[in-house]
C-alpha cells in the first residue's frame, strides 16, 4: 500500500517504512539506543531526500528519549542542572549544525557530508564497540571498571566559569558539559542521531559523571535538543515529514515491545558484540555507496 | 479505466458544444481544472479532449509543469570517494513536461516547426537559461542528456509524445500521463494549430495539480504554521514515548 507523503512530496509502500521503524524500535529495544544512526541512513538508501530523512528523525527521537528518560527520571537518575547546561549547549550546537545543513544544501553536497559524517562516526563507535565487546567476552574483567578510575583531563579542570553540581557531586567548568551538548546539538541537527552512543563515555570520562546518572541526564538532554533541531528543521527547511514520523514512530513503538522481550534473552558482552556488527554494517553499506563508482554520475537537485 | 475514459467522453460530448463556435479554428479543454493528489495517490493524467474545424491542419499540445530551478551535478573522485563535483543550473525550467503532434514527421518538416515554436526536449533546453560551474562549458550537452534521462526516471519527461486519439477527424482525445514523483503547482496546457508551417491559432489553459484533504492540510501548516506544525509533531512524539514507557514499564 502507498502513502503520499505531503512534505517529501513522493509515493513511498507504507509497509516499507513502518518495517524500517519496527527494525529500528527493535534494536532500541534490545539494546537500549536510540536508534536514530539506523533510521536516517536507512531512510537515505529508501530513496527518501536526505534533507526529509534528518529532518523528521528528530521527531523520532524525541519518542525514543521520552520513552527512555521517564524510567529513569521515576528512579531519579537525572541531574537536571548538568543537563539543562547541556541543553544550552545543545540549543548553540543545533543552531551551528542547521546552518552547516542549509549550507552544504546550498553546495549541493548534503549526501557527501552526511555520509562522511556517518562513516566517520560509525566507523569509530562501531570499532571501539566491537573490541571492547570482544575482549569482555573473553577476559572476565571488565575494562569499565579501569575506565572510570578516570579523572577530567587537567586542561579541561583549567576552564573558567566554574560551577557546582551537587546532584553529579561535580564543581566543573559549565563550558565542558556546555561543549558536549553543542556536540549532541549538531549531530541531531546535521545527522539526525541523538548521539547517546558518543555522549555517554563523553558524560562519564570528560564531564566526569557518575555512571549511574549519564543515561537519564543523555537522554533528557537529547529529548530536548531533538526538539528544538525538529523546531528548526520545520521552520528553515520545512524538512519534517509529519506522515514520515508517525510511521516510523507506530513502528517503533511495537518493535520496541518486542525488543524489550528479547533483550531479556541476551546477555550483555553479545548484545555488545551484536550492536557492534549492526553499527558497523550500516557503516560499510554508506562507505560502498560512496566508494565504489555509481551507476549514473549525474545527480539531480530541484531547488 | 474503461468507465473513466467512457465518462470522460460522455462530459466531453455535452459541454463541448458549449464551448465550441462555428468561428472556432481550434478548440482544447481539459476535462477537469484540477488533479487532485490524495493519501493514497500514486499517479494520475490530465485527460484533454479536442476540435479542430480545418482538416488540412496539424495540431500541437504541450503541458507544461511550474518552473523552478534544477541543478545537474557530475560527480568525480575527491580521494577516492565520489562527490559532487561540476554543474550545471537550469533556470526556470518546467519541472513536467510533454507534448503531442498531430502530423506524422515523414519529411522532417514538422520538426523544424516543432524548434520554431520550442516545442520538444532539444527546443525546450536550448530556450532555457543556464548557468555553470567551471570546466563545462564545452560539456553541456552531456549534462542536458542526464536531466532528460533523469526526469524520464522520475516520470515528468517522456521518451515518446502523447498519441493523439481522433473519434472523427475532427474530434480528439490525449492523455497525458501524471506519475506520483510530478511537482504540485499550476500546470499549463498550450496548444497550437498549424498550416503551412504557420501558427494560425494558438490557445493557453491552465489546471492545478495539487494536494486536497488532510494532506493539503498538512502541507499547508508545515509552511504557513511551520512553528505550529513543528509544535504538533514534537507532541505526537512525546506521546507515542510515553506510550512506549508504558509498555516497556508492563513488560
Amino acid at each position: 500500500m502507498q502513502i503520499y507523503l505531503p512534505i517529501a512530496e513522493m509515493s513511498v509502500p507504507v509497509e516499507m517504512i513502518f518495517m524500517l521503524g519496527a527494525f529500528v524500535g527493535l534494536v532500541s529495544g534490545i539494546f537500549g539506543v536510540g536508534g536514530g544512526f539506523l533510521t536516517t541512513p536507512l531512510l537515505i538508501f529508501m530513496g527518501i531526500p536526505s534533507a526529509i530523512a534528518v529532518g523528521t528523525q528528530g521527531s523520532q527521537l524525541v519518542a525514543s528519549g521520552v520513552s527512555g528518560v521517564m524510567g529513569y527520571w521515576r528512579r531519579g537518575h537525572v541531574d537536571f542542572m548538568i543537563a539543562t547546561v547541556m541543553l544550552v549547549g545543545g540549543i548553540v550546537g543545533s543552531v551551528i549544525g542547521i546552518s552547516f545543513f542549509q549550507f552544504i544544501r546550498y553546495m549541493g553536497q548534503i549526501d557527501f557530508i552526511i555520509s562522511i559524517l556517518y562513516i566517520l562516526l560509525l566507523g569509530s563507535i562501531g570499532l571501539m564497540m566491537l573490541f571492547e565487546g570482544v575482549l569482555t567476552m573473553f577476559k572476565k574483567k571488565t575494562m569499565r571498571s579501569e575506565f572510570n578510575r578516570l579523572k577530567s583531563p587537567s586542561l579541561l579542570s583549567k576552564l573558567p566559569y566554574k560551577m557546582r553540581f551537587p546532584r553529579s557531586k561535580l564543581y566543573i567548568s559549565v563550558l565542558i558539559p556546555g561543549g558536549v551538548g553543542v556536540v549532541s546539538g549538531f549531530l541531531v541537527s546535521t545527522m539526525g542521531v541523538g548521539g547517546g552512543f558518543l555522549l555517554v563515555p563523553a558524560m562519564i570520562y570528560i564531564i566526569g559523571m557518575p555512571p549511574l546518572l549519564v543515561a537519564g541526564t543523555s537522554l533528557f538532554q537529547i529529548v530536548f535538543t531533538s526538539a528544538f533541531a525538529t523546531v528548526m528543521h520545520a521552520t528553515i527547511s520545512h524538512s519534517v515529514d509529519v506522515y514520515l514520523a508517525a510511521l516510523l514512530i507506530i513502528g517503533g513503538v511495537l518493535g520496541t515491545q518486542i525488543g524489550v522481550l528479547a533483550s531479556k534473552k541476551i546477555t550483555g558482552e553479545k548484545a555488545r558484540v551484536i550492536l557492534a556488527l549492526i553499527v558497523l554494517g550500516v557503516c560499510l553499506q554508506i562507505s560502498l555507496q560512496l566508494f565504489l563508482t555509481p551507476d549514473d554520475l549525474f545527480v539531480m537537485v530541484e531547488q | 479505466m474503461i468507465l473513466r475514459a467512457g465518462l470522460l467522453l460522455f462530459i466531453f460530448i455535452i459541454t463541448l458544444p458549449s464551448i465550441v463556435t462555428a468561428e472556432d479554428k481550434l478548440s482544447v479543454v481539459a476535462a477537469s481544472d484540477h488533479i487532485d493528489i490524495t493519501v493514497g495517490f500514486t499517479g494520475s493524467s490530465i485527460e484533454i479532449f479536442g476540435y479542430r474545424k480545418d482538416l488540412e491542419t496539424d495540431i500541437m499540445v504541450v503541458v507544461e509543469g511550474p518552473r523552478k530551478d534544477i541543478t545537474i551535478w557530475k560527480k568525480k573522485r575527491f580521494f577516492g570517494a565520489w562527490k559532487n563535483r561540476y554543474s550545471v543550473t537550469y533556470h526556470d525550467i518546467p519541472v513536467y513536461y510533454n507534448y503531442a503532434v498531430s502530423a506524422d514527421d515523414t519529411d522532417g518538416k514538422t520538426k523544424s516547426e516543432m524548434d520554431a515554436l520550442g516545442i520538444g526536449h532539444s527546443a525546450l533546453l536550448t530556450t532555457i537559461k543556464k548557468k555553470y560551474s567551471k570546466r563545462v562549458k564545452n560539456k553541456v550537452p552531456s549534462f542536458n542528456n542526464a536531466l532528460l534521462n533523469q526526469k524520464k526516471e522520475e516520470g515528468t519527461f517522456f521518451d515518446e509524445p502523447v498519441q493523439f486519439t481522433f473519434f472523427n477527424d475532427h474530434f480528439f482525445r490525449l492523455s497525458f500521463p501524471i506519475s506520483a514523483g510530478s511537482s504540485i503547482g499550476q500546470y499549463k496546457v498550450l496548444s497550437y494549430l498549424v498550416k503551412g508551417g504557420d501558427v494560425i491559432e494558438q490557445e493557453e489553459s491552465q489546471l492545478k495539480v495539487g494536494q486536497v484533504g488532510i494532506n493539503a492540510f498538512t502541507n499547508s501548516a508545515a509552511k504557513n504554521h511551520s512553528l505550529l506544525y513543528a509544535f504538533m509533531c514534537i507532541s505526537m512524539a512525546v506521546l507515542a514515548g510515553w506510550l512506549v514507557n508504558i509498555i516497556k514499564v508492563r513488560l
